[in-house]
C-alpha cells in the first residue's frame, strides 16, 4: 500500500511534542521523515518514564544526529534542507534565522521549499519569543477554565491536548502550502501555535460568548456548556461502570426515557424536561450494567458508549478494525501494541509501523546520499559534528 | 486575500461539526467551499439562536467563508445538478453512508467514477469498519470510549468531558490532514482517494503518548482535576490560586527548579529535594508549599516575577481574557467577523498564518441557497435552465 505522501521529503527539526507528533503523522501517510538530532540527545530520550512519548511520536521516521551549530554540521543540514519538500521546526523565533536556516535562506538553495514554524504564541504581538509547554497553553488558550465545574478551579483535559491540538494544526498548516506547491512549484512559510490552534478550537463557544455581549463564562460540568438544557449529554453511573449518552434531537428524548423506563416531564420549559429526564436516568440507569443499556440505547438509535479506559480500548474489536490500534515489533520492547492511525485511506487501515529509530540511526545513510565519504564520515563521527 | 488553497474547490455536504469544520478551515487556506443543503431544512446542530433570522454561533463557527446551494433531494434532477457539481469538485466531504448524497442515489463507486481525481472525506462516530461503523455516535459517546473522560477529572468526579466538542474539534483536524494529503497524492499520481476519519479515532490518536506510555510501562495514572498525569506526579506543572485569578506553572525544565523556589521563598526547597527522584517523593508537600505561598500574592504580580526569571507560567484565561489579549488579536487568533444583524463581533479566525500575514475573518455564514444563482453560472446553466431549477423547485 502507498501513501499519499509517497515520495515527499520532510526534514525535521521539531523537538518536544507539538512538531515531532506532526512529522509523525507525515510519516505514517508515506513521507520520508528525517529528524535531525541534536547532538545532547531527543526529548525525553534518556529518561524510563518518557519511553512511551518517544515512541508515540517517532514512529517510520528516519533519524540524524548533527551539531548544527558546528559549521560543519551546519552545513549538513542546510545540504539536506536543500533537497526537502518540507523544512518543520519549532524552536524559539529566530532560531533556525540564526542557524542560517530562516525561509530567506532555505528558499535561496530550495525554491519549491515549504517551511513551517511552530511556536507558543504565534510569529507577531508582544509574546513573541517566549517559551512554551503543553500546560501553559492549555491555561492560556481558555480550555482549562472550560472544562470543569462552577465554582471550582481550573481543570485540566486529561491528555495532553493541547500539544496534540498545535500538532494537527502545524501539520494541516504545512500541508496546506504543500498542497499550494504541488500546483505551482513554489514554496512559501507557514506559522503556527499552540494558542491559535485553542482558540480554533473554542470557536463555537467563542461566537456564542461575542453573540451574546460577554459576561461570565459558563464551566463545562459534566456536559457542554451549550447543551446544557438542550439535550441529555453526560457519564451517567451504571451498575458496574459509566457510559455516557449524547441525545440532543428533541424528537429522540421519548425513545430515550422509554428505555431507560423514565416518566417524561408532563409539563415545564425544554430545560426543566431535560433536567427531570436526566434525574430520572441517574435513577434507572444504576440498576443494570454499563453494556446491557449501550446495547439497548444504541438499538433505539441513540448514541451512548461505555466510558472506557485505554485498557478497554486495547480489547476493543472496533478500535483494532479501524486501525487505531496497531502491532509494532520493537528491537527492545518486542511486539507491542501502540495507539495506532486515526486516518485511513480507502478503508484500508495502516495495521503495523515500523519503531522509531534509534538516535541517529540514520546518520551515515543520509551524509553518504550527500556525497561525503568514509573518511570523512568517520572524522565528522569522531569530532562530535554527527 | 489569497491563502494556499486558493482555486481548489470544495463541495461540503457535512452534517456534523467534524466535516463542517474541517470545510471551513479549507475555506481559512483559502478554498471555495460550497455547502450543498436541503431546502428548507433548518441546519443540523444549530441551536435556536437569540434571534431566529440571525446566524447563530454554531454557523458562525462552522460555516463561516462558505458558498450555499440549497436543493430538493427529491427532485429527479437534483441529481445531476450535484454531480455537476460533484465533476469540479477537488475535495468532497460527506458522512458515513454519504447523507444527501446517498438520498440523491449516488454511491461511492459513482463518486469515484464521475470525479476520479476528487478526495472523498467522510466523517463518522466510529470509523468506516467494525461492528460499531453504522452505530449512532455523538461527541461525547467518541471522548467516553477514547478514554479521555476517563483521564479528566478529580478521581472522585464522575468521567468528565473536556469543556469543548474535543472528538469532533480534534475529528476534523485529523480529517483535514488526511484530506491535505490526500489531495496532494492527487495533484501528484492523478488519482483521488476517500479519506476516513472519526471521532473515536481522533480520540485515540490524540493520547498517542499517554496510551504508548500505560501499555508500554504498565503503569496506570491516577486522575488529576490539575496537571497531566504523566508529569505532574514528579514536577511542578500545576495551577494554582493566587490572591487574584489562578497561575498556571509549567516547571518542566529541571534547570530551572532554584528559581522556582526563589521565586516563592522557598530557596532551601530546592537544595533539600535537588533531583528529580526527591522532589517526586515530596511531589505532595512541594504542592502545598507552593499553593500556600503563590495565594499571598495576585497573579499579575507573579508574572512579573516570572518574567525575570525565565519560568514557564501563565494566567488560567477565560474567553474575555483571550478576547481582549493583543497577542490574540496580532497573530489573527480573534478576528472581526462582520454579523450581519449585530455588526462586528469577535470571532475565532485563522490558526494559520501564511507568509506572516494573518488573515482577516471570514465572510460571514451564507444564508441557506444564497448562491445558487452564482454556482449554476459558473457551471454552464444558462439564466432560463436556472429559472425552470427554480420553478420546479429543484433549487430553492
Amino acid at each position: 500500500m502507498t501513501g499519499p505522501l509517497d515520495g515527499i521529503r520532510v526534514v525535521d527539526f521539531t523537538i518536544a511534542q507539538q512538531g515531532p507528533h506532526a512529522t509523525k503523522l507525515l510519516a505514517d501517510m508515506g513521507a520520508e521523515v528525517i529528524k535531525i538530532e541534536r547532538r545532547q540527545g531527543r526529548t525525553g530520550g534518556g529518561e524510563p518514564w518518557m519511553r512511551g512519548f518517544v515512541l508515540a511520536h517517532n514512529r517510520n521516521k528516519r533519524a540524524i544526529s548533527l551539531d548544527l551549530k558546528h559549521p560543519e554540521g551546519n552545513e549538513i543540514a542546510r545540504r539536506l534542507a536543500a533537497t526537502a519538500d518540507v523544512v518543520a521546526s519549532n524552536f524559539r523565533q529566530g532560531v533556525m534565522e540564526k542557524l542560517g536556516l530562516g525561509f530567506e535562506d532555505l528558499r535561496r538553495a530550495n525554491p519549491r521549499v515549504v517551511v513551517v514554524q511552530g511556536s507558543g504564541w504565534g510569529p507577531l504581538g508582544p509574546r513573541v519569543t517566549e517559551g512554551a509547554v503543553d500546560m501553559v497553553g492549555h491555561a492560556r488558550g481558555g480550555l482549562m477554565w472550560r472544562t470543569g465545574f462552577e465554582g471550582r478551579g481550573p481543570m485540566t483535559v486529561g491528555c495532553a491536548v493541547t500539544d496534540q491540538v498545535g500538532a494537527l494544526v502545524l501539520g494541516a498548516a504545512l500541508l496546506g502550502a504543500l498542497a499550494r506547491a504541488a500546483r505551482t512549484g513554489h514554496g512559501e512559510k507557514v506559522d503556527t501555535s499552540l494558542y491559535g490552534g485553542q482558540v480554533a478550537l473554542q470557536a463555537w463557544e467563542f461566537a456564542e460568548r461575542s453573540l451574546r455581549g460577554g459576561g461570565a463564562q459558563p464551566r463545562a460540568g459534566t456536559g457542554h456548556p451549550l447543551i446544557k438544557g438542550r439535550g441529555v449529554w453526560q457519564a451517567f453511573e451504571a451498575s458496574d461502570g459509566w457510559l455516557a449518552i449524547g441525545c440532543t434531537d428533541p424528537s429522540r428524548l421519548g425513545a430515550l426515557c422509554e428505555v431507560a423506563g423514565v416518566e417524561p416531564a408532563a409539563a415545564g420549559s425544554p430545560a426543566e424536561a431535560i433536567a427531570a429526564v436526566v434525574a430520572g436516568l441517574a435513577g434507572r440507569l444504576r440498576g443494570r450494567p454499563a453494556a446491557e443499556w449501550v446495547e439497548l440505547l444504541r438499538a433505539a438509535g441513540i448514541a451512548a458508549a461505555p466510558v472506557q479506559r485505554y485498557g478497554d480500548i486495547r480489547r476493543d474489536e472496533q478500535a483494532r478494525a479501524n486501525g487505531y490500534l496497531l502491532e509494532m515489533d520493537h528491537p527492545e520492547y518486542g511486539e507491542i501494541t501502540v495507539a495506532g492511525m486515526p486516518i485511513t485511506f480507502d478503508l484500508e487501515p495502516m495495521a503495523r509501523a515500523t519503531p522509531p529509530p534509534s538516535f541517529g540511526e540514520h546518520t551515515e545513510r543520509y551524509l553518504e546520499e550527500l556525497g561525503y565519504g568514509w573518511d570523512e564520515i568517520t572524522r565528522l563521527r569522531d569530532e562530535s559534528v554527527c | 486575500m489569497s491563502g494556499p488553497l486558493t482555486g481548489w474547490r470544495v463541495l461540503d455536504l457535512a452534517e456534523t461539526q467534524q466535516g463542517l469544520l474541517a470545510a471551513k478551515l479549507l475555506a481559512e487556506m483559502g478554498a471555495d467551499v460550497v455547502k450543498v443543503e436541503r431546502a428548507g431544512e433548518e441546519r443540523r446542530g444549530a441551536p435556536v439562536d437569540l434571534e431566529e433570522s440571525a446566524p447563530s454561533s454554531w454557523e458562525i463557527a462552522f460555516d463561516a467563508g462558505k458558498r450555499s446551494i440549497a436543493i430538493d433531494p427529491g427532485s429527479a434532477r437534483a441529481t445531476d445538478l450535484v454531480l455537476d457539481l460533484v465533476r469540479r469538485a477537488d475535495v468532497v466531504v460527506a458522512p458515513l453512508g454519504l447523507g444527501l448524497l446517498s438520498e440523491l442515489g449516488l454511491d461511492k463507486e459513482r463518486l469515484r467514477a464521475e470525479a476520479p481525481r476528487a478526495v472523498l472525506a467522510v466523517t463518522s462516530p466510529y470509523g468506516a469498519l467494525g461492528p460499531l461503523a453504522g452505530a449512532p455516535g455523538a461527541d461525547i459517546t467518541a471522548q467516553a470510549l477514547g478514554g479521555v473522560m476517563w483521564k479528566t477529572g478529580d478521581p472522585d468526579d464522575p468521567p468528565m468531558p473536556a469543556g469543548v466538542a474535543l472528538a469532533e474539534g480534534v475529528g476534523a483536524l485529523y480529517l483535514l490532514i488526511g484530506t491535505l494529503a490526500a489531495a496532494i497524492g492527487a495533484e501528484r499520481e492523478g488519482r483521488g482517494r476517500r479519506v476516513d476519519v472519526s471521532l473515536y479515532g481522533s480520540q485515540i490518536g490524540m493520547q498517542s503518548w499517554e496510551i504508548d506510555s500505560e501499555w508500554l510501562l504498565g503503569r496506570v495514572t491516577e486522575r488529576l482535576a490539575v496537571g497531566h498525569p504523566d508529569v505532574s506526579d514528579r514536577r511542578i506543572c500545576h495551577a494554582f490560586e493566587t490572591a487574584e485569578g489562578w497561575l498556571q506553572l509549567a516547571g518542566v525544565l529541571r534547570a530551572r527548579w532554584p528559581q522556582l523556589c526563589e521565586m516563592i521563598g522557598e530557596p532551601e526547597m530546592s537544595e533539600r529535594w535537588s533531583d528529580e527522584a526527591a522532589q517526586a517523593e515530596h511531589i505532595d508537600e512541594i504542592i502545598a508549599t507552593f499553593g500556600e505561598n503563590l495565594r499571598r500574592r495576585p497573579v499579575a504580580d507573579w508574572l512579573e516575577e516570572i518574567e525575570r526569571r525565565d519560568i514557564l507560567g501563565v494566567r488560567v484565561q477565560d474567553d474575555a481574557d483571550i478576547a481582549s489579549d493583543p497577542q490574540a488579536r496580532e497573530n489573527g487568533y480573534v478576528v472581526e467577523m462582520e454579523h450581519p444583524q449585530r455588526g462586528a463581533v469577535s470571532v475565532a479566525g485563522s490558526p494559520f498564518i501564511y507568509d506572516r500575514e494573518p488573515r482577516m475573518a471570514l465572510a460571514p455564514p451564507p444564508v441557506p441557497g444564497a448562491d445558487a444563482d452564482a454556482l449554476l453560472r459558473e457551471i454552464g446553466y444558462t439564466p432560463g435552465a436556472i429559472s425552470a431549477l427554480r420553478a420546479e423547485g429543484v433549487v430553492a
